[in-house]
This record gives structure tokens, C-alpha cells and sequence, in this order.
């Protein structure tokens, strides 16, 4: 499903070049549920953004779905985002202004293919997959913290995307609402859905099938984590 | 993205923020409303000045004979040969031929003028022309000599009778007349008779004239009757009637009247061209007039323009993490740029309708008091505006253009932001 070989990118901090990725290799299969835990600051958003082609300033090379991500322009890009791979991130990143359904349905907005009818209905059972779908017209401020990252995950499955990236997913939660979310992504994983986490959480990492941890913007086995 | 999506997420965006973006629309508003306002005021004042108070037709040229002689034999003289002459000229598809009444008339009426009792003593200047320049103003018979036994058939000016009903006939209570209604109005004229000047030579022919028609190709200052009456009567009055006073030529296409009047000039003859420069000046003068306001008005639509970039580019600080939340979930740097302009779009088109509307109220309440409180000067219109529909859509038009060139920066900011950026926790 991903597989990402030789990744380099450094930001720059004021004179200093700071490296966060340095030669990354990364292979994860189809239907796997990876976990790739660091200390702040360590490049895991970066990698995932990058995976996730939201970030196309690195050098390497990057294949997920079997799309090289190196050779799609910006139009193919969203186009790839948009239809195999769903975000999820730490702060939710709901749109304030739209319902819950709304919010599920946004990706549909950008996807010239999208039919009325049936990308509705698709949102409405995916906001019921996630046990939302009572709650669908309200606005993000009218949830709690869980409904709003069950909202968001519902977005990101909205679209059946092959990959599911999540960013600190249970980072905003507390134990009992972190713990359904984690539920979720067991339910996700087991119905065949590949996932990759970031998170310095223990919680979220067990759940994982397996455990990497990013440090020197490499990766490296993580022992004695995971399932 | 499907304009179905950008039209929903244009309206939920200007939902949101609907204050900020009716204060957008306000600006545009303004400056469109005032250039609508002021456009339509300068094509419609325009539009008086060269259709009613300096009527030009496109078409005629009027050729005169050179007021000056210089030499032996003197200029050029307006003869029938020289009107056989300029009638083969190229472009020229029609001539008529104009004389004075060369001796003096006058007429004193003391009778009834339609409902009331008019008395008066006045000079009366008459010019004939061939039938085909006012034919299509005659509302009653033929325009052609009678004779000396008949009424002689005359035209009287469009102008004349507009300075009649504001400036002559109000003070003195005498009715307001139509072109229809003085129509047959027959008053009694002596020609070779003057009440100011000495005696003239050869008999008083007493007529009487009667209106056929009014034209804006009449004499102003006068009336205007058949050529053969003229050159009768300056036969019996012993004056001219051999050479003429004028000729208006008829082009066949306004692009040939400069060829025409370079052929006249090399014929040693005159162009009147009086009545054009007037209206070409008081046009000019008009049009930069129009033109000042116009450039005030679109100062105010760049204004509107900048402050709708600067509405913009906040708004777009404010939503970059909703931006990166829509490039994350499959917008391209496209669809950005698209909905950031497509909001000011509307913001421009609401404005710009807004605008026009508020103009043509603002037009309408001058005009209705124009009509209630000023007095009623000549040539006073109906309107002092134009209502085109071109000038109302070239103000939506451009209230849509003038938000979307506010917009060009900020979209293009909002599309080349970093999305993995703003969605970093």
C-alpha cells in the first residue's frame, strides 16, 4: 500500500537546516494498521503529510495505492487526496459553519464526478458507521470532543479511500472518548481498511498491529509495542 | 469542482460572514450607482443637445457659397449648373436646392389663434426648398407653389415652436401648440413689404401662408416654403432668382460626408457647418463632463476594489485552516482560487445591481422633480437621462469585474498556501 524510499526534507530555522526526514524507508501492506510514534518535533506530521500528498516539497520517492505521488501534478494530487486517502487530525478540523453531514460531505464538494443523491446518502451511513447519524445537523460546536472526531473520521471515510492517515487522533480526547475512537480504528482496521497513525500516545500505539518509531528522521522498529 | 458545489459553498461562506460582505457590496455599490448615475446623465443631456437643441443629421451637407470673391471674376456662385455639378459628385445621393425669399415680408394678424385672440406685427424671413427635404415632415398636401391665388405651403421649425410653448407663449397666455395642431393654421404674409426698413421696389404681393408641417430642417428663424414660390416671388419683387442661397447635399453614407465636403471646398464653395460645430461643442462639452464624473466614479469602484482585496486577504489569513482543511480533502489550488473569486463575484454582482438599481431610483426622482419644480425652459425633456439597458449591464458588468480584480491577489495567496501548514496542530 505505501512504500517510500529514500525521503529527505529539512525545514529551515532561521540559519540552521533542520533535517526531519533523512533518508526514510517505508513499506506498509494493504489492510495493515501501523503506528509511528516520536517525541515532538520528530517529523511524524511531516511524513504523514507527505504520504498523504498534501506535501509535495521533499526528495524521494513516494507510492501509495501504486500512485507515484512524485509524478502527479497539483490537480492530480487532489484528485488523489480527495479519492484514496482520508485524513484525520488531531484538532478535528471541522468547518464551523457546516453540519455535521455537511462536514462528512465536504470532499464530495470537490469531486467532479460526485452525484447529489447518492453522495448524501453516502454520508449519512458513514455518520452511521461512526454512531452519528442522530446528530447529523448540528455544527460542530453543538458536539462533544468524541463526536467531533467521529464526525471528522467520517469525512475521511466518506470517499472509501484506500489509506486512512491520522495525526494525534486521540491527542484532544480524554481516556473514555479516546478509547471509543481507538475502538473505531480496531473496527476500521478489521473491516480491511489500512491505517497509519502518528502519536506519542501508548494507548493508540497498542492498538497497532505494528509499532515504528521516527527518531533522526528515520524509522526504526519500535520493540515491544503494539498487538 | 462542480459550479453546483462552488455555488453552495460560495453561499455558506458569504452566509457567514454576511456583514463583511455587504460592506464589500456597499463600496461597489457606491462607485457603480454614481458611474450608472452619471453615464446616463451624460448620454441623456447629450442626447438633447443633438437632438433637440442642435439637431444634426449625420448625413446632410450644406454647401454655401463662398462669402468672400477673390478675384476678376469673382467666387464660385450656387447656380443650377454648379447643383448639376455636386449632384455628380461620388457619395452625394441627393440634392436640394435652397433660395431666400430675397425681399422683405411681413405680417400683421389680428384674428383668433386657437381658443384665444392674437394680435401681431412681425417680419417674417422664408427660405424655399425643394419638396424632397421636408417631404416626410408635410402632414397636410403638397408641397409645392399653388400659385398666386392659393395659400403658399409652409414648414415651420421644430425649434422654433419649442421656443413658442416655453419661452413666448407662457407669459403671454397664449396656448401650447403640437406639430399636429398648428398644422393649417393659415396667417396672412406680404411679401415685398417691411415694417422697419425703407420702401422697396416692384408691388406688394399679399399671400397668405399656411403650415403644413413642422421640421427640424426648417428655417429657425423663419419659415421654410417651396423653392418655385421663392423664385417667384423674388422674380416679382425684381431680386435674384437665379442663383441659390444653399444646397444641402444628402451622402449616401456618413462615412462619405469628409470626401464630399473635400470636393465642395475644391469647387471654390463653402461648407455651413455652423450648426455641427455647436453641437460638436456643446457635445464636447458634455462628454467631458460625463467623462470627470465618470473617472470620479470609477475612482470609487477601485477603492471599492481595494477594500474588497482588503476584505479578501483578512478573511483568507482567517481561513487558512478551513483552506487547508479543503485542500486536504481533495481541493486543488484551482478550486481555491475559484471559490475565493467566485465569492467576490457575487459580492460584485449583488453590488453592482445594487448599484444600478439605487442609480435609476436616484435618476427617476431627479426627473419627476425636474418635471414638478423647474420651470419649463425650451428643449426641457421628458428625461434628463438614458436608459439604456447596455449602460445598466455594463454596471453590473463592471461591479463584477472591479470585485474580481480585488480578488486576483488574495485568491492567488489563498491557492499557494501550504495546506500541510495550516492544518498543523
Amino acid at each position: 500500500m505505501i512504500h517510500a524510499r529514500q525521503l529527505r526534507k529539512a525545514y529551515r530555522d532561521g540559519a540552521d537546516e533542520v533535517r526531519v526526514l533523512n533518508g526514510l524507508d517505508l513499506d506498509v501492506r494493504a489492510g495493515e494498521f501501523v503506528a509511528v510514534v516520536g517525541p515532538s518535533g520528530s517529523g511524524k506530521s511531516t511524513l504523514l503529510h507527505v504520504l498523504g500528498g498534501l506535501d509535495a516539497s521533499y526528495a524521494g520517492e513516494v507510492e501509495v495505492a501504486g500512485v507515484r505521488l512524485n509524478e502527479l501534478n497539483d490537480v492530480a494530487l487532489a484528485r488523489f487526496r480527495n479519492r484514496q486517502v482520508g485524513f484525520v487530525f488531531q484538532s478535528f478540523h471541522l468547518i464551523a459553519s457546516l453540519s455535521a453531514l455537511d462536514n462528512v460531505l465536504l470532499p464530495a464538494f470537490f469531486d467532479v464526478e460526485a452525484v447529489a443523491g447518492p453522495r448524501r446518502k453516502r454520508a449519512e451511513d458513514v455518520l452511521a458507521r461512526v454512531g452519528l447519524i442522530e446528530k447529523k445537523n448540528r455544527v460542530p460546536a453543538q458536539l462533544s470532543g468524541g463526536e467531533r472526531q467521529r464526525t471528522a473520521i467520517a469525512r475521511a471515510l466518506f470517499a472509501e479511500p484506500k489509506l486512512l492517515l491520522c495525526d494525534e487522533p486521540t491527542g484532544n480526547l480524554d481516556e473514555t472518548t479516546g478509547g471509543e475512537v481507538i475502538e473505531l480504528f480496531r473496527e476500521l482496521h478489521r473491516d480491511g481498511l489500512t491505517i497509519l497513525v502518528v502519536t506519542h500516545e501508548d494507548r493508540m500505539s497498542t492498538a497497532a498491529q505494528r509499532v515504528l518509531r521516527l527518531t533522526g528522521g528515520v524509522l526504526r522498529p519500535s520493540g515491544g509495542e503494539g498487538r | 469542482m462542480k459550479a453546483s458545489s462552488l455555488r453552495r459553498l460560495v453561499l455558506l461562506s458569504l452566509a457567514r460572514d454576511w456583514k463583511g460582505a455587504a460592506f464589500s457590496a456597499f463600496g461597489v455599490a457606491i462607485g457603480i450607482g454614481a458611474l450608472v448615475f452619471f453615464i446616463s446623465l451624460g448620454l441623456g443631456v447629450g442626447r438633447v443637445v443633438q437632438q433637440k437643441v442642435f439637431p444634426v443629421e449625420a448625413t446632410l451637407v450644406d454647401v454655401v457659397p463662398p462669402s468672400i470673391s477673390i478675384g476678376i471674376l469673382g467666387g464660385a456662385k450656387l447656380d443650377q449648373s454648379t447643383v448639376d455639378r455636386l449632384s455628380k459628385l461620388g457619395d452625394v445621393a441627393q440634392v436640394y436646392r435652397k433660395m431666400n425669399v430675397r425681399i422683405p415680408a411681413a405680417s400683421r394678424y389680428d384674428g383668433p389663434f386657437f381658443g384665444s385672440h392674437l394680435r401681431m406685427a412681425i417680419e417674417v424671413l422664408a427660405v424655399g426648398v425643394d419638396a424632397g427635404l421636408v417631404r416626410k415632415d408635410v402632414l397636410l398636401g403638397d408641397f409645392s407653389d399653388p400659385g398666386a391665388e392659393r395659400p403658399i405651403p409652409a414648414i415651420a421649425s421644430t425649434r422654433l415652436l419649442e421656443i413658442y410653448n416655453k419661452t413666448f407663449a407662457p407669459p403671454r397666455n397664449l396656448p401650447q401648440l403640437s406639430p399636429n395642431l398648428v398644422v393649417g393654421f393659415t396667417l396672412p404674409v406680404q411679401f415685398n413689404r417691411t415694417f422697419v426698413g425703407g420702401a422697396t421696389s416692384g408691388p406688394v404681393v399679399e399671400a397668405q401662408v399656411q403650415i403644413v408641417g413642422v421640421s427640424e430642417r426648417a428655417l429657425l428663424a423663419g419659415i421654410t416654403i417651396p423653392l418655385e414660390a421663392a423664385i417667384r416671388l423674388n422674380r416679382i419683387g425684381n431680386a435674384d432668382a437665379q442663383t441659390f442661397s444653399g444646397v444641402t447635399l444628402v451622402a449616401r453614407d456618413p462615412s462619405g460626408v469628409p470626401r464630399i465636403v473635400d470636393r465642395v471646398r475644391g469647387m471654390g464653395l463653402q461648407i455651413d457647418d455652423q450648426e455641427r460645430r455647436l453641437a460638436q461643442n456643446a457635445g464636447a462639452a458634455v462628454m467631458i463632463t460625463t467623462s470627470a464624473m465618470a473617472l470620479l466614479s470609477m475612482l470609487i469602484c477601485f477603492l471599492a476594489a481595494v477594500n474588497i482585496a482588503h476584505a479578501l486577504f483578512a478573511s483568507v489569513r482567517a481561513r487558512a485552516r478551513e483552506i487547508g482543511i479543503m485542500r486536504a480533502v481533495g481541493a486543488a489550488r484551482r478550486d481555491i482560487r475559484s471559490l475565493i473569486l467566485a465569492e467576490a463575484g457575487v459580492v460584485g454582482l449583488v453590488g453592482g445591481f445594487a448599484g444600478t438599481i439605487g442609480a435609476v431610483a436616484l435618476a427617476t426622482g431627479v426627473d419627476r422633480l425636474s418635471a414638478s419644480q423647474l420651470p419649463n425652459f425650451p428643449f426641457k425633456p421628458d428625461t434628463f437621462f438614458s436608459h439604456d439597458w447596455r449602460i445598466f449591464a455594463g454596471g453590473v458588468a463592471l461591479g463584477v469585474i472591479a470585485a474580481l480584480a480585488g480578488a486576483f491577489l488574495p485568491s492567488r495567496h489563498a491557492a499557494a498556501m501550504n495546506p500541510a501548514r495550516t492544518v498543523a496542530d
